[in-house]
């Protein structure tokens, strides 16, 4: 061929290049005018750049790397023993996509395919990407979806063993539902020609081997961002329980982005099936001590290659530097990695603790989850990461997350500590003035109240000892409706606080045998069981130990009575004389009702002063001889006419009653507090229990199936639970002196207390997750809490703060009761169920533990209503004023009156809210545990009162929780250092 | 060290002035540059270390050139220079062993300071070196363009640049050659 002829075959080729395929022929026998060797010269070059660019790659950068690199340094043949292959050259997966990757083999080999080869009538070869131990990567279009796709073949000597193919499908078909940015996605497998292959995500970009060897080591910032992602894509694997197995920096492709992609995902497990092969064809550099030994691999065994992969991207040099496969298995099992910071002085100590740790020789001391390697390394918010990535943190994720959830600077604890202290002084000073039953039982404690009843029962001629007796506190709850419907003025609160006619009395029951309750709650009950042996008797006293009300059943035959002589109705014309009008024939002589009316507190000169004797018009419970009745009022309250009426069987008063305007002296405490919160409150807080009853049940059975559900977390605080209720019982139920009978007893409460435990359990199982993935940080140093670290600096900083708060609310609730007061207006009245725990605890401090038990509920309902109405309505500020109106119409008072009451919860409700988003549940558990101890506890100034042990305990309580919390908050940090006060801690970097 | 970055620095700025034999004493600085940094990467790095040449001729020209007083004129040819001293070392280092097999069976391979090229593979870089000596002697440009492009990873500017044509007429070499490349390299010569 002339100079001349090549020139023009040169013209005739650039020409010909530049038109589509179908004209070329054409144009070439045109130009080429009759010159068979130039005709046939263009030709020959078209074809071969027709087909594609197999030989030569037309990169843009650096295509003589393809042949460096294949070319491949590596010493083994110059070294004894086994030979060790080049790992990067082997790699299958980490040679997609990029000209520089290790094993690229572009030049002079194109491969079992060439290009333009449509594969399975779909995908068609565009390149070879590289080749390995797994077999060979090509770069294809896919036909169908007109998609750019990576296909990789495997080698010929896998494809005919049927056991390994059956293997390998079910790998890939885990595989194939991993679903994350940050794994290389599988789509399919097939076969062409008799081989088999897998269709997967291309990816454009390179690996992380090619990388490390190019620019030698990654920078701290940029390998952070990596080993992130790097964890967030293996745990996504994880959790669908594919392991990698074969996980190394060429492995890791990142892609123009920096998006970090792991590919060749579970593929090395039929591999490892096969040992031999697997050791030849993986890389010893890059497995774990267990893998080496050929025993079973875990997620741990994931987590240490992880190591290798994270200390040789932070350092630039590998973890060990073996030769020969006896080298590597050497250096896995036995020598312990150099320490990163040898070979970088300046990386941040956490990294490398993290990295040392992964690279842990015993399985069980690596980090159990790669979210647990992620959590430990600094830097992001690895919540944040994990959920805009779509998936549900762990506990254990959760309670490490990053190094910005950590405690207050100590001055900080110490001003928090302090606020609340001046609160808790206001509460404890202004808490007698505030509360009801401070100022209405200081006069008597029950075992004076006891000791007044049984002397009364024996002047009245009961001198039997009983067998079995009990007695408490308790609220006319009737009289409080009364009083709320019917009183107003600034002197209501008077009506409910003096002696009598009054709110609170003392019940006290003796019977001739053992008091069996009915009712499993761990209460004393006035009215369980019933009334219904002969020889029981049912006396309430106010507060001075005034009779107010007695209801004997008498003992003894009733044979002696004829049936003719129906008792007489007895008025007294006089009850000094005690006489009946009419004495009945077995009533020799008239009965002396005067022990009974000085039991009330009424002597005969005051009956005749402010009572007039009528006509007896309730029938007693039972059977009676004579009766008496008489109407009037109290001197100490002139307005409200009462009624008494009394009757005696056999000359022994049987029954004593004294009947007020209002509604029904048996009204149960139930019903009181219905009635004292009004329809909207119970129509609230019934439809909010069944929504939230219904839903969790069902959620609660699909977290548990899909194993999002926090099971530790949930059966801790069941047991908590369970704890608590059970201590309750113990310290405040009624017990009697009879092994079976107790064991009875025993049996009802355990189905009681077990109920609500089983409730928790199911609720907590049902909702915790949907916290944990729409609001972690809300439950970071609750997770903290409950997997056992006490003494976390954060569990502190939550506890102080919710301490403070749960205080200011006691007086913001003190200042809603005591303003109208002040002001002369109507007074608010206290709740109902305020009163009766506080008087409760007035006696017997097991109310420590229903406080607790109340917190812990009230804490996580709150969390969960939170959570479910964030997700539901999306907005912050829509879920905020939701919480609030559903919080104030639970709890505040819905009597015209009560301004105050929806002020105060309003307030209330934004602090709940704020704290909850400020510092979690645990804030708001010790929140409410605060307020409910110095609301439950008759708290007062006075430590001479009866009741100051109780009133001690809770001071103390509260005192101990913001103690322990202000400790835990320091976490070891000196309350006052010169560098502390000169600058401000800061985080290293 | 610090004489070499003078004396490079120093031949480029000369090349720049027109003076085309200045190339030719770059030459050698540059391949003893290679082979020196390959026996430090052999000696420091893994055994594994698949050695990156545009990470080698990069490393290169920041230690030999002085980046302050060589502009991007300076560049391209510098990386023309490496790129023929690439191809130099790679072909060199397939001849040899190729003898030494022939001569001693395969026993131990000498292992060359700047590559150890897998055995199968030195056929292909002695195949791509003889077929580029055949396109030389058709066209020399066309030949130059691609060790250019091949050994010295330079980008079609560059190559451009370093040669003083069009970037077009570089497009159209590298097209040409790349065909005729492939079919030679294949064997399918025409009748």
């Amino acid at each position: 061929m002339t100079s001349e002829q090549y020139n023009k075959v040169k013209e005739i080729f650039l020409a010909a290049c530049e038109k589509p395929r179908e004209e070329q022929a054409a144009l070439v026998t045109q130009s080429a005018d009759g010159d068979e060797t130039v005709r046939l010269e263009v030709e020959g070059l078209l074809a071969e750049h027709n087909r594609g660019q197999a030989v030569i790659p037309d990169e843009p950068h650096s295509p003589m790397s393809s042949l460096l690199s294949r070319a491949g340094i590596h010493l083994s043949q110059a070294e004894q023993g086994e030979p060790v292959n080049n790992p990067d050259s082997l790699s299958a997966g980490g040679v997609l996509g990029d000209a520089d990757t290790g094993s690229r083999s572009g030049f002079v080999d194109p491969g079992r395919f060439t290009a333009g080869t449509v594969v399975a009538g779909r995908y068609r070869i565009i390149e070879l990407l590289g080749r390995g131990g797994m077999g060979e990567v090509y770069r294809a279009d896919d036909i169908k979806l007109d998609q750019t796709i990576a296909l990789k073949f495997l080698p010929r000597m896998f494809s005919q063993d049927t056991k390994w193919l059956e293997r390998f499908h079910n790998e890939v078909r885990i595989a194939r539902q991993v679903s994350h940015p940050n794994v290389c996605r599988v789509f399919d497998i097939g076969e062409f020609e008799g081989e088999q292959f897998i269709s997967m995500e291309y990816i454009d970009g390179e690996n992380l081997a090619s990388l490390l060897r190019r620019i030698g080591r990654v920078s701290y910032d940029k390998a952070i961002q990596i080993a992130k992602q790097l964890c967030l894509g293996l745990a996504a694997a994880h959790d669908k329980g594919v392991l990698h197995r074969d996980l190394k920096p060429a492995n890791v492709m990142i892609d123009g982005r920096g998006q970090v992609r792991i590919t060749d995902f579970g593929l090395a497990a039929p591999v490892d099936q096969i040992r031999k092969e697997a050791l030849r064809a993986g890389t010893p550099a890059y497995m774990s001590p267990e893998q080496l030994a050929g025993k079973a691999i875990t997620v741990r065994s994931d987590v240490y290659c992880l190591g290798l992969v994270l200390y040789e991207m932070f350092t630039g040099k590998p973890t060990f530097k073996g030769e020969t496969l006896r080298d590597y298995m050497k250096l896995h099992a036995e020598s312990l990695p150099e320490a990163p910071s040898i070979t970088v002085s300046d990386i941040n100590p956490d990294v490398e603790r993290v990295i040392l740790r992964c690279l842990e020789k015993d399985p069980r001391n690596r980090p159990s989850s790669v979210l647990a390697v992620a959590a430990g390394l600094p830097g992001g918010n690895l919540l944040k990461e994990i959920i805009a990535s779509g998936k549900t943190p762990s506990p254990e994720v959760v309670a490490a997350a990053g190094e910005s959830y950590t405690g207050f600077r100590p001055a900080h604890s110490l001003l928090f500590l302090l606020a609340a202290l001046a609160c808790l002084v206001v509460a404890v000073l202004v808490a007698p003035n505030a509360f009801l039953v401070q100022q209405t039982i200081q006069e008597k404690p029950p075992a004076v109240l006891t000791d007044k009843a049984r002397s009364i029962l024996s002047d009245l001629g009961y001198t039997a000892p009983p067998r079995d007796w009990n007695g408490a506190f308790a609220i006319n709850a009737a009289y409080y409706v009364y009083v709320q419907d019917k009183q107003t003025g600034p002197d209501r609160w008077e009506s409910l606080t003096r002696p009598r006619p009054g709110l609170v009395y003392f019940w006290y029951r003796q019977s001739p045998e053992l008091l069996m309750p009915f009712r499993s709650e761990a209460m004393a009950f006035e009215d369980d069981p019933p009334i219904s042996r002969p020889g029981m008797i049912n006396m309430r006293l106010d507060p001075l130990g005034r009779l107010i009300s007695l209801h004997v059943r008498p003992e003894g035959e009733t044979a002696d009575i004829p049936l003719s002589d129906t008792p007489v109705t007895a008025a007294a014309t006089s009850t000094q004389s005690g006489a009946g009008s009419q004495p009945s024939p077995t009533q020799p002589g008239p009965m002396d009702w005067t022990p009974l009316f000085s039991a009330a507190g009424l002597d005969p000169a005051e009956c005749q002063k402010y009572f007039t004797l009528t006509e007896p018009r309730h029938l007693p419970p039972v059977y009676a001889d004579s009766r008496i009745a008489m109407e009037g009022h109290f001197p100490e309250a002139p307005k409200e006419t009462v009624r008494i009426e009394a009757a005696a069987y056999h000359g022994k008063p049987i029954y004593f009653t004294i009947i007020g305007p209002w509604r029904d002296s048996q009204l149960s405490v139930e019903q009181a507090t219905i009635l004292s919160m009004g329809t909207a409150n119970l129509l609230v807080q019934t439809v909010v229990t069944m929504l939230l009853l219904l839903a969790g049940s069902y959620l609660a059975w699909r977290n548990y199936q899909s194993g999002r559900g926090d099971r530790i977390g949930a059966t801790r605080i069941s047991i908590a639970f369970f704890a608590f209720g059970f201590i309750v019982w113990v310290l405040r139920a009624h017990h009697v002196p009879d092994v079976i009978l107790e064991f009875i007893l025993f049996s009802r409460a355990m189905g009681s207390t077990l109920f609500p435990v089983a409730l928790v359990w199911i609720f907590y199982l049902a909702l915790e997750p949907y916290v944990r993935r729409a609001w972690p940080e809300t439950i970071i140093s609750w997770s903290r809490l409950i997997s056992g670290q006490w003494s976390d600096p954060l569990v502190g900083r939550d506890a102080l703060v919710g301490g403070l708060v749960g205080i200011t609310t006691v007086v913001l609730t003190q200042i809603e009761l005591l303003t109208p007061r002040w002001l002369s207006q109507s007074a608010p009245l206290p709740n109902v169920g305020a009163i009766v725990a506080m008087l409760h605890s007035a006696s017997n401090f097991s109310t420590i533990f229903t406080s607790a038990l109340s917190a812990l509920y009230f804490g996580l309902i709150l969390l969960l209503f939170l959570t479910l109405v964030r997700i539901i309505l999306q907005r912050k500020i829509l879920a905020a004023v939701a919480f609030i109106i559903v919080f104030v119409a639970a709890t505040a008072r819905w009597t015209p009156d009560s301004y105050m009451s929806w002020l105060t919860q309003t307030v209330i409700a934004l602090l709940f809210l704020l704290l909850l988003g400020r510092y979690g549940l645990v804030a708001v558990i010790a929140c409410i545990l605060c307020r409910a101890l110095l609301v439950d506890f008759p708290i007062s100034p006075d430590f001479n009162l009866w009741f100051s042990t109780s009133s001690i305990v809770a001071i103390l309580s509260v005192l101990a929780i913001l103690g322990a919390s202000f400790y835990t908050s320091l976490g070891g940090r000196p309350l006052f250092s010169l560098g502390e006060l000169e600058s401000p801690r800061t985080p290293p970097p | 060290m610090a004489d070499n970055k003078e004396q490079m620095t120093q031949i480029l700025e000369q090349i720049k002035g027109g003076d085309q034999k200045a190339a030719d004493k770059l030459l050698p600085l540059v391949y003893d540059e290679f082979r020196a940094l390959a026996r430090h990467y052999l000696n420091q790095e893994r055994p594994n270390h698949t050695l990156q040449p545009t990470a080698l001729v990069n490393e290169a020209y920041m230690k030999l050139v002085d980046q302050t007083r060589v502009d991007w004129q300076g560049r391209s040819h510098f990386f023309a220079v490496a790129a023929q001293a690439m191809r130099r070392i790679l072909v060199d280092h397939a001849r040899s062993r190729q003898r030494d097999k022939r001569g001693g069976g395969r026993a131990r391979v000498a292992l060359d300071e700047a590559v150890a090229l897998a055995p199968e593979k030195d056929e292909d870089v002695l195949a791509l070196d003889e077929a580029l000596e055949k396109l030389a002697k058709l066209d020399e440009r066309q030949a130059k363009v691609v060790e250019l492009r091949f050994f010295g990873g330079l980008s079609v500017d560059e190559v451009a640049e370093a040669l003083g044509v069009s970037k077009r007429t570089v497009e159209g070499d590298w097209t040409f050659a790349r065909a005729w490349l492939s079919r030679e390299l294949r064997g399918i010569e025409p009748g």
